[in-house]
């Protein structure tokens, strides 16, 4: 048997030895960008593995989701909003994916214990990892979304791209932001997991998806409700989203504002509870 | 038989310590100990008076140098805190106190096919693998046809299906194959060695060996105190979170036995003739010598020679293990053999029976000094009766020139080719 010869690694030694970094900074997140890269394919590849429609999934979910509650809004409640299978959708699908991001990772720490434990990696990579998979799932839907909005002769909103572009930034740092946070208090207390469910539910409906935000004769929400819904923030990006995609319009500079610092402060709070936590994580799931 | 490639370890002119140094300096590490394990609101809020967490600190002021190519073995009882040693220079769990440095990349090999998902296949897995241990995608391109071989022609056949359709078998041979095709310049083990056939394992261990003539740093921990001394030059022995000796693996092996046969009572220890002695006593060995080979004085290389000793049983044992250790005059580690390996059977003992034990062995080894070393153990090799380090030195003489340790012999051969066009 000759010996087997070892490859040389693909990078050659750096000149200057690099003390390893385990501080979870951003350059360390870069990086890994493969191995964030790997894991957001391992989670697109996992869910639907063992479906027979698969992928087709991701199309399917909210499409059932517009027709339920189309039909219950058509009929059963008679809702005045205009396109009501469009209202839906722009709000619907920013909300699952914020929502899915945000519950999915709450669960990413202690659900890859066994990786936590025995392996060091930049851990911020897994709640990241499950906001960068629900990513390509609402680029999916948004997709399908943009060519029934052409198959109806809707082409207003190629103009308004950039805003949707800017609407999708915002609302993946929002997310990315809570994922984090949410990740990390769930390897200390998990019931943040069974907690998040219930917030959830009562998120979707403190949010403007199956109901106008405007006050009138016409809107069953009274207008003082409207007002505190007016401070979810993901209201904000649902707003920002109805604006190039429903409303066709440019977003007002005070919704852009307010997303802004929504986003911004959600993602510097849950990048720094997150990295504050992290390197206690080995020890706590 | 190509030269083995080595990472241009050699070339390394950079500032600051090479790749492959690790410095741990004055670890603390602490863990708290919930009376009931607190995971949820209640029991964070509430713990006030009744949960109070302990303290406990699994290192207490660990201090340890590697350089570039060193390999030592953490030995120590359940609880030492040599696991938790391992995790800090992996960077798993950062030090309570005290700083760790490793420079170069770092592999722990803690877990086989720690993040393997069993719905991806086995091609997935072993990418998912390589960048979960810090590879990149092009350097897994590269050793992947020999990961794949290297785990066996089950596995390489069941490539690419999904791993949960796999034998755990099947599953620990992709994960090693995985783990020891990644050349980090740190390498970190723990308990993962005894894996798979027997066939397996000594694939594993050839390509253990392997990455440390390559010069990749090694630190392992096992409970397999032979196999620690076969591949491990240096030893650090921890006991209760704090170093209780260094040396070398085979000094730090040798004394951590004598520890064990201690705290299982019985048994005398003393100095005899140079090695260490001791064991429980159910079995004494006296009268070791060497049976030399009749037409000549002396050994001479090549010769075949018989080590034999005298065993007496003190109670009754049942099958007990005889075993014989040749080293190096400077400790190297030649020949490890005992009855337990070799299936053959000793027989019952009562009390006060004597029995003769003869290690033939064709001496194929350089002029030179050799020790050995003998030993008697249950039969399950895991309780030591009689153990004489060193029990017995010889000198091997003769006009074989070589350089080394052993004499490989067989001739040389010097044949003219027929020179083409003349």
């Amino acid at each position: 048997m000759s010996a087997p010869t070892l490859p040389l690694p693909d990078v050659p030694p750096s000149p200057v030895s690099v003390d390893s970094e385990r501080n979870g900074n951003v350059r360390e997140l870069i990086a890994s960008k493969e191995l964030l890269r790997n894991l957001t394919i391992r989670e697109l590849k996992v869910r639907y593995k063992r479906s027979a429609l698969g992928f087709l999934w991701t199309l399917l979910n909210p499409l059932m989701m517009m027709a339920v509650f189309t039909a219950i809004f058509s009929t059963v409640f008679k809702s005045s909003i205009d396109r009501f299978w469009l209202y839906f959708l722009t709000g619907y699908l920013p909300f699952a994916f914020f929502q899915a991001s945000a519950q999915v990772a709450t669960g990413s720490i202690v659900g890859n214990a066994n990786l936590v434990r025995k392996v060091y990696f930049p851990r911020s990579v897994l709640p990241l990892a499950v906001v960068f998979s629900q990513l390509v799932h609402l680029g999916l839907g948004l997709g399908v979304l943009l060519v029934a909005l052409s198959a109806t002769g809707e082409f207003r909103w190629i103009q308004y791209l950039p805003a949707l572009l800017f609407a999708l930034v915002l609302l993946a740092m929002f997310s990315t932001g809570l994922a984090m946070l949410l990740a990390a208090a769930n390897a200390f207390v998990r019931d943040i997991q069974e907690f998040t469910t219930v917030a959830f539910l009562l998120w979707f409906y403190a949010t403007p998806i199956i109901y106008p935000l405007e006050a009138g004769s016409d809107n069953p929400i009274p207008a003082t409700v409207l007002n505190a819904v007016r401070l979810n923030p993901i209201t904000q990006y649902v707003q920002l989203f109805r604006s190039a995609l429903y409303e066709f319009r440019w977003p007002g500079l005070p919704t852009l504002g307010a997303a802004t610092f929504s986003s911004v402060a959600m993602l510097a709070i849950g990048w720094t509870v997150f990295h504050r936590l992290s390197p206690r994580f080995a020890k706590e799931v | 038989m190509e030269e083995i490639a080595r990472p241009e370890k050699a070339a390394y002119t950079g500032v600051g310590p090479a790749p492959g140094t690790v410095a741990v300096d004055g670890v603390w590490e602490s863990f708290k100990i919930y009376s009931e394990r607190a995971e949820g609101i209640r029991d964070r809020l509430f713990a006030g008076r009744k949960n109070v967490a302990e303290e406990f600190w699994a290192l207490q002021g660990v201090s340890l140098t590697l350089e570039p190519g060193d390999t030592i073995a953490l030995i120590g009882e359940n609880g030492s805190g040599k696991s938790t040693l391992l995790k800090v220079i992996a960077g798993i769990l950062p030090p309570t106190r005290g700083t760790v440095h490793t420079y170069g990349r770092t592999a722990s090999m803690l877990e086989l096919g720690a993040g393997f998902h069993g719905d991806l296949t086995g091609r997935e897995n072993v990418y998912l693998n390589g960048s979960i241990l810090g590879f990149s995608q092009s350097y897994v391109d590269l050793v992947f046809d020999d990961m794949v071989s290297f785990a066996g022609p089950q596995v390489s056949e069941a490539i690419d299906r999904a791993v949960r359709t796999y034998s755990s078998g099947m599953y620990l041979r992709l994960g090693f194959a995985v783990a020891v095709h990644l050349q980090p310049d740190v390498l970190i083990i723990d308990e993962v060695l005894a894996v798979g056939d027997a066939m397996f394992q000594k694939q594993c261990f050839d390509r253990i060996h392997e990455l440390k003539r390559n010069g990749v740093t090694i630190a392992v921990v096992s409970h397999d105190l032979d196999t620690l001394s076969s591949l491990c030059e240096r030893g650090l022995w921890l006991e209760k979170g704090g170093v209780r000796h260094e040396g070398t693996a085979i000094d730090v092996v040798d004394r951590y036995r004598q520890h064990i046969v201690e705290l299982q009572g019985g048994g005398e220890v003393g100095k005899w003739e140079g090695g260490a002695i001791y064991g429980n006593g159910a079995m004494t060995i006296d009268n070791v010598h060497l049976i030399t080979d009749e037409s000549h004085d002396g050994v001479t290389t090549g010769d075949r020679v018989v080590i034999q000793f005298d065993v007496t049983a003190t109670e009754h044992v049942e099958n007990p293990v005889f075993g014989m250790i040749v080293r190096a005059n400077d400790g190297t580690y030649l020949y490890d053999t005992n009855t337990l390996w070799r299936r053959q059977h000793t027989g019952s003992f009562d009390e006060g029976d004597v029995a003769s034990v003869g290690f033939a062995i064709d001496a194929n080894l350089l002029p030179g000094r050799y020790v050995c070393t003998v030993a008697a153990s249950r039969s399950d090799g895991k309780q030591v009766y009689d153990w004489h380090t060193d029990a017995l030195g010889f000198d091997v003489v003769g006009d074989f020139i070589a350089n080394g340790l052993v004499a490989l012999a067989g001739e040389i051969s010097v044949v003219p080719s027929p020179v083409v066009g003349r």
